[in-house]
C-alpha cells in the first residue's frame, strides 16, 4: 500500500502538472481537495482518467467518487479494493 | 411591467412527440429513460437516457441538416400551427441551444482524425454547426425576422422565454417565438460522464442517496405576443408570462452556491418583475437534476425565498435533463399543469431525502394561479420565471 | 429609453502583444484554457480604466471555446478519455461564467452566439435588461486555432473570406452604462435580422437607415467586421480616437443568413 501511495503521488503531480510540488510535500492523509496543493474538485476529475488508464478502476458515481478522492490514501485504498486482477 | 400573453406552445421529448401526448406522462412522473441505442456511447456502463424514438426526418417532417434543428423545427411547428403570420407584424425569435450542430460536427471530426482528406467535406458538414445558423434557418422556415441565438448551458431555454417576453414588452416585436433545443450527443454524454454527473440507471431528484442526473433530448417553443398582436390574430391566450429573473452565482464553475444564493436571487428578481409576493406562488417546477449538490442548493434557495415552499416537483426522470431545452421544455409543462390544475408527481423520488427538509408533492389536483419555473446552468448561471393564469 | 453609453473599453490583440500572458494571474497559468486567460486579461484592462463595477456580463462569441471542444473530442476519439476541464470550458458560456466567478459579477449573465453578428446581438440584448442591471460588461472574443486554419480552404465561398488569414484573433471588453453622461460615446444596435437571399450590402444599408434615418449608405461611415471581436476592435478604435460624429459597424453571418449593425456616436 505504501508503495502504491508513493507511485500515486508522482502520478498526481504529473497528471495535474503541479510543477512546484514534490512527492515529499504531499501528506497522504490530508484532504486532496482545497488542501495545500491548490487542487480543486475539477482537478480530481482529471484523476479519474489516471485511475482508469493506469489501474483499470472506474468510479460509478459522484458519491463513491467523493470517498475515493478524499485523500491519496483513500485513492490507494479504492484502487486496492477494486482493481481487476 | 405588464404580463405578456402566451398564444402558442409546442414540445417534443421522450414523453411524446407532441405536447398533448406528453402531458399525462409528465404529470404521472413516468420513467422516460431507456438504454441509448442510436450510437455507441463508449462508456463501460450501460446508460439510460431520455432519447426520442424518431428519426431526424420524422421530427422535421422533411430533411434537416442536424438533429438539434430537427427537434427545434418540430416544436416551433406545433407552437405556430394555428397562428397566422400577417406580414405587418414585427416578428422575432430567441433560440437556445448548447449542442447546436455538434451531433454532426463531432462525427466529422472523428473521421477527420482518421483521414485528413475528409476536410474537403467541411463546408457541407459544418454549415449548421453554429447556433446562429440554426436560428437563421428557423427564421427562414417560419417567416421570422429579428433574432438572438444564446447559449448559457442548462439555463438557456428559460432565458429565451424571458428575453422573448422582454422583446414584446420593449416593443421590438409584436410576436416572438422562444425555442430551445438540444439533441443527445457523444460530446455531452461523455462530458457529463467524465464529470461524474450521471446516475447511469436513472436520476432520482430529491431522493435519499441520489447519485446524479440523466440526460435527455428534446425541444420546446413558446409563442409570446403583444396585446396588439393578440387582437390582430384573434388569438386566445393560453397563459401569461409575468416575470423573469437572471443571476449568476459567481461562485464556482460546476458546483452551485451551497446556500443557493444565486438561485434565490433569480427567483426574487422574477417575483419582483411580476410584482408578486412569494406567498402567491402555487407550484414550483424545480430545476432539480438529481445530483446531490444541485438539489440540496435548490431546496435551500426555495426555503430562503418562500420559507415553507409551496408544492414543488422535478420532471427530469420523465423528460431527462435536456440541457438548453430543459428550461423551456419544462416551462411548457409547468404552464399546462397550471391550466390543467394539476400538481405533477416527481418521477424517481423513491425515498425523499430527509436531510433536505422538504419533499416533492405527489400528483394531485389543485386550483393553481401562479407557477414558478427554475433553470440553473454550468458556470452558476440562474434563470427563473413566473407564469400565471389568464 | 436613453441610449446606453460606453464608459470603458479595452482590447487584447495576442499576435501584436507577445507579453500579454504576463498579465494572466498565477492561478490561471497552470491549467486554465487560453480563451479564459484572454478574456480575463481584457476584462482586467477594461475594469482598470473605470471606477464602476459591472452588475451583469454578456459574452459575444462566434465559436466559443473551440479549442477546448476540439481537445475534448480528440481525447475521446484518440484515447477514449477527454479532459474534464476541457469539457467544462467547451460550453459556449464558460468564459462569461468564469469571469463572473473571478470578478464577482452576480447579475444577469448571457452569451450570444450569432457568428459575426454576436457583438451587435449582445449590445441590442442590453435593451432587454432593467436599469438596475447596469453597468453591463460586454466581452467579444474568439480564438484562432490550428483546426480552423486547416479547414478554412474547404469552407463555403461565403465563409472563407471571413476566416481567412485576414482575420485577427482578438478580445474586446466594453462597460455599458445607463447613467446620464453627455461626454460619453453612445451606442445602439439592431439585429441579427434574417435577410435570406437579399444581398448583405443592401440589407445592411436598410438596417442602418432604420436606426439613423437619412444616413443612406455612406461608405465613409460604414466598416464591415468579420468576427465579433473584429467588430469590437473597430468599436474600440472609434472610442479611443476621441473623434466626434458617428460610425456604423456592420456585420453579416453567411451561416445564419443575417446581418446586424452597431451605431456608435459622440
Amino acid at each position: 500500500m505504501e508503495e502504491l501511495i508513493e507511485t500515486l503521488k508522482q502520478q498526481i503531480i504529473t497528471t495535474l502538472t503541479l510543477s512546484d510540488i514534490k512527492p515529499a510535500d504531499i501528506d497522504p492523509d490530508a484532504p486532496l481537495i482545497s488542501g495545500n496543493l491548490g487542487i480543486d474538485s475539477i482537478d480530481t476529475l482529471e484523476l479519474l482518467v489516471l485511475l482508469e488508464k493506469e489501474y483499470r478502476v472506474t468510479i460509478p458515481d459522484v458519491n463513491i467518487g467523493r470517498k475515493a478522492f478524499a485523500s491519496v490514501r483513500a485513492m490507494a485504498q479504492y484502487i486496492t479494493d477494486n482493481r481487476r486482477p | 411591467m405588464a404580463a405578456v400573453p402566451i398564444i402558442g406552445m409546442g414540445a417534443v421529448s421522450a414523453a411524446g412527440l407532441t405536447l398533448d401526448n406528453a402531458a399525462a406522462a409528465v404529470y404521472d412522473g413516468i420513467d422516460g429513460l431507456s438504454l441509448v441505442t442510436r450510437f455507441e456511447t463508449g462508456l463501460k456502463q450501460a446508460l439510460r437516457c431520455a432519447g426520442i424514438d424518431a428519426s431526424d426526418k420524422e421530427l422535421a417532417d422533411g430533411p434537416a441538416p442536424n438533429r438539434t434543428l430537427a427537434l427545434a423545427v418540430c416544436a416551433v411547428k406545433q407552437a405556430l400551427a394555428s397562428i397566422p403570420r400577417p406580414s405587418q407584424l414585427k416578428t422575432g425569435l430567441v433560440f437556445a441551444t448548447t449542442v447546436a450542430g455538434i451531433t454532426r460536427s463531432e462525427r466529422f471530426y472523428e473521421r477527420l482524425l482518421k483521414d485528413q482528406t475528409h476536410a474537403v467535406n467541411a463546408a457541407a458538414e459544418l454549415a449548421f454547426h453554429e447556433p446562429t445558423a440554426l436560428a437563421g434557418d428557423l427564421c427562414r422556415r417560419f417567416g421570422l425576422h429579428e433574432f438572438h441565438a444564446i447559449s448559457t448551458a442548462c439555463s438557456t431555454g428559460l432565458h429565451s422565454v424571458g428575453m422573448a417576453m422582454r422583446m414584446i414588452q420593449r416593443g421590438r416585436c409584436d410576436l416572438c417565438v422562444a425555442v430551445g433545443a438540444d439533441a443527445l450527443s457523444l460530446l455531452t454524454i461523455r462530458g457529463f460522464a467524465g464529470l461524474l454527473l450521471l446516475d447511469p440507471f436513472g436520476c432520482r431528484p430529491f431522493a435519499q442517496n441520489r447519485a446524479g442526473t440523466s440526460l435527455g433530448e428534446g425541444a420546446a417553443a413558446i409563442v409570446l405576443a403583444s396585446e396588439h398582436a393578440v387582437k390582430e390574430l384573434a388569438a386566445s391566450p393560453i397563459a401569461l408570462a409575468r416575470g423573469w429573473g437572471a443571476s449568476a452565482d459567481a461562485h464556482h464553475m460546476t458546483a452551485p452556491h451551497p446556500q443557493g444564493a444565486g438561485a434565490a436571487s433569480a427567483m426574487r428578481a422574477a417575483l419582483r418583475d411580476a410584482a408578486l409576493s412569494p406567498g402567491s406562488v402555487d407550484l414550483i417546477v424545480a430545476h432539480s437534476t438529481g445530483t446531490p449538490d444541485n438539489d440540496a442548493a435548490e431546496i435551500k434557495a426555495l426555503q430562503a425565498v418562500f420559507g415553507n415552499p409551496p408544492p414543488f416537483c422535478s420532471m427530469k426522470r420523465t423528460l431527462g435533463h435536456t440541457l438548453a431545452a430543459s428550461g423551456i421544455l419544462e416551462a411548457v409543462f409547468a404552464i399546462t399543469a397550471l391550466t390543467d390544475g394539476t400538481i405533477p408527481a416527481t418521477g424517481g423520488c423513491d425515498i425523499p431525502d430527509p436531510a433536505l427538509g422538504a419533499a416533492p408533492s405527489p400528483r394531485r389536483r389543485a386550483a393553481l394561479r401562479t407557477v414558478v419555473k427554475n433553470a440553473f446552468g454550468f458556470g452558476g448561471n440562474n434563470a427563473s420565471m413566473v407564469f400565471g393564469k389568464v | 429609453m436613453r441610449p446606453p453609453a460606453i464608459i470603458a473599453s479595452a482590447i487584447l490583440r495576442p499576435a501584436a502583444e507577445a507579453s500579454w500572458t504576463d498579465e494572466v494571474p498565477q492561478t490561471m497559468r497552470r491549467r486554465d484554457p487560453r480563451i479564459w486567460r484572454m478574456a480575463h486579461v481584457v476584462v482586467s484592462r477594461c475594469l482598470a480604466s473605470t471606477g464602476e463595477h459591472p452588475k451583469s456580463i454578456f459574452a459575444a462569441t462566434a465559436f466559443g471555446a473551440l479549442e477546448e471542444t476540439r481537445a475534448f473530442l480528440e481525447g475521446i476519439f484518440a484515447s477514449g478519455f477527454g479532459s474534464a476541464k476541457s469539457f467544462i470550458a467547451s460550453v459556449h458560456n464558460s468564459m462569461a461564467g468564469k469571469l463572473a466567478v473571478d470578478f464577482s459579477i452576480a447579475g444577469p449573465n448571457l452569451t450570444f452566439c450569432d457568428g459575426p453578428n454576436s457583438l451587435a446581438s449582445a449590445i441590442g440584448g442590453t435593451d432587454l435588461l432593467d436599469e438596475c442591471d447596469f453597468p453591463v460588461l460586454i466581452v467579444a472574443i474568439d480564438e484562432k486555432i490550428e483546426l480552423l486554419r486547416t479547414l478554412t480552404p474547404h469552407l463555403s465561398p461565403e465563409c472563407r473570406p471571413l476566416l481567412g488569414d485576414a482575420w485577427e484573433e482578438a478580445a474586446a471588453a466594453f462597460m455599458i452604462s445607463r447613467k446620464e453622461d453627455a461626454a460619453a460615446v453612445k451606442v445602439q444596435a439592431t439585429g441579427p435580422r434574417f435577410i435570406g437571399d437579399v444581398p448583405a450590402a443592401h440589407a445592411i444599408g436598410s438596417l442602418a437607415a432604420e436606426m439613423v434615418p437619412g444616413i443612406g449608405n455612406s461608405p465613409e461611415l460604414r466598416t464591415d467586421a468579420s468576427t465579433p471581436s473584429g467588430a469590437g476592435l473597430l468599436l474600440h478604435e472609434f472610442i479611443t480616437s476621441g473623434a466626434n460624429g458617428r460610425r456604423i459597424i456592420a456585420t453579416h453571418s453567411p451561416a445564419g443568413r443575417a446581418c446586424a449593425v452597431i451605431d456608435v456616436w459622440r
